[in-house]
């Protein structure tokens, strides 16, 4: 990779990210990691003072925690500044398709992507799969839809407004093959929940 | 910025590119319990099998605010524990505990702890060999088939050869699981005492190999079963002596010479539990021995 690919497009407000990274990506990636196994579990990124306007600062945050060279991120055309913005900080290659990402962020209003193309590994290597991180507007533990599988004590309500449009229920669908499949990061502002994809998901 | 650390190495001693490709084997393997994630396994400043695996997942997962118990078959104050300990004390500049109940990070070599774990807390195994299949298919690229396809017959076999030559399956540690009713997989060499302790634990579970390069993970209330036949039901053996030193009838005893005249003891194993039990004995407020 040349210099001038890491360096943002003239013109463009090149944003600050962590004041500390190293304690900054352990605390996104704890709060990523406590999401992920118990799933439903609202938790709290660390803030981050300055996120590009398009991304939810979680999903920011996220970003900022976890990509790296070698890891790929599809964004929506119209994200360009966001894209710029996170690869300058991480050095994250930009993936053309989502088929070739392996990670998908969808911020708040922007068209869901193909998820058909979503890579779901195969039943040998079920770990080159996906995360998708979308943004949504509200997020509520303890009403909503019953989840159950690893992770939960039980049972656990998740209430999701402002996902794309049959996201849910095309995620179940996608999961129905376990071990493939792939993981949902639902993100509210600088909150997220997490859907791994051995949760089931009903209502 | 390293201000809580040995200044010129990284917090927690391993680079961030490092830290961020366990990270993410990491956040795989726990939503794929059970399966094991291939992941880029670094030179660490001690011997392969010296948990290296281990230390790599503590050292990508710790902050700041952990705290910090290292364990090797449950005692706090062998070697491998002592150095692994210090290790982090020194490169982090974690607090470190023998606590089990104080603990938000627990790192062991073949015990879990016999104190129930609780929500919150997250417990580290280092792995020598992450392949349960491996002793029946040598090659790699079988044993992703077998696992892919749940063409788990061969173990079953390896079990039911136990039954046909011994009466009963023999396998007392390292004692195949089934976890969440998909993958077969190695709980390393712990005790089969300690399997049942899996089943739905409410602490994070995981798991690291450093010279097979692979990571897995059991993620809190997940269902574990020891493998098993409708006739010969998995079991525990029950030690028929309480500890010497404490009294307990319900943990893991260890025998250990006491003399040199050939004497023997048999002690818990896990030395944070047998020293609280003797607390309170001595306090008065707990069983007699």
């Amino acid at each position: 990779m040349t210099m001038d690919q890491l360096v943002a497009p003239a013109g463009l407000d090149m944003r600050p990210g962590f004041d500390e990274p190293v304690a900054a990506s352990q605390r996104v990636f704890r709060a990523l990691m406590d999401a992920l196994s118990r799933p439903g579990r609202i938790v709290d990124l660390p803030a981050l003072a300055q996120a590009p306007h398009e991304l939810e600062p979680a999903a920011a945050a996220i970003g900022l925690g976890i990509l790296d060279g070698d890891t790929s991120l599809w964004l929506p055309r119209d994200c360009a500044a966001a894209a710029a913005w996170l690869r300058f900080h991480t050095g994250c290659r930009i993936a053309r398709s989502v088929a070739d990402a392996d990670f998908v962020f969808v911020p708040r209003g922007a068209a869901a992507p193909d998820l058909s193309q979503l890579r779901l590994g195969s039943d040998e290597a079920p770990h080159a799969s996906a995360m998708l991180v979308v943004a949504v507007t509200g997020l509520e533990a303890g009403s909503g839809a019953r989840l159950t599988g690893p992770g939960i004590d039980g049972e656990a309500r998740l209430s999701v407004t402002g996902a794309p449009d049959e996201l849910l229920v095309r995620r179940n669908d996608m999961v129905a093959a376990f071990p493939r499949g792939f993981e949902l990061v639902l993100c509210c502002a600088d909150r997220i929940a997490a859907l791994p994809r051995t949760t089931r998901l009903e209502g | 910025m390293n201000d809580a650390g040995e200044p010129g190495y990284n917090f927690a001693y391993l680079d961030e590119s490092t830290k961020r490709m366990i990270r993410r084997a990491i956040l795989k393997a726990i939503a794929i319990p059970g399966y094991q994630v291939p992941f880029g396994s670094r030179e660490m400043p001690l011997a392969y099998g010296w948990g290296t695996g281990g230390i790599q997942i503590t050292a990508a997962v710790i902050g700041a605010d952990d705290v910090l118990k290292v364990i090797d078959q449950g005692a706090d104050d062998t070697t491998n524990a002592v150095s692994i300990r210090r290790f982090f004390a020194r490169v982090a500049g974690v607090e470190t505990t023998e606590r089990t109940a104080e603990a938000s990070i627990i790192q062991t070599r073949h015990r879990i702890p016999e104190r129930r774990l609780s929500d919150g807390q997250i417990l580290v195994y280092q792995v020598p060999i992450p392949e349960p299949l491996r002793f029946i298919e040598p090659r790699e690229t079988e044993t992703r088939k077998m696992h892919a396809l749940v063409e788990y017959g061969a173990m079953h076999v390896k079990l039911y050869e136990d039954v046909a030559a011994h009466g009963r399956i023999t396998t007392s540690y390292n004692y195949p699981v089934l976890v969440n009713g998909r993958y077969v997989m190695s709980p390393s060499p712990i005790p089969k005492f300690d399997n049942p302790k899996m089943d739905m634990m409410p602490a994070l579970q995981l798991f690291g190999a450093g010279r097979e390069k692979r990571i897995y993970a059991i993620p809190p209330y997940t269902p574990v079963k020891s493998l098993d036949f409708e006739d010969h039901p998995f079991s525990v053996e029950r030690s028929d002596r309480p500890c010497a030193l404490c009294g307990a009838t319900d943990t893991f005893l260890d025998e250990i010479v006491a003399d040199d005249r050939g004497g023997r003891i048999f002690v818990c194993s896990d030395s944070d539990r047998c020293g609280e039990q003797r607390d309170q004995v001595a306090s008065g407020d707990g069983a007699a021995p």
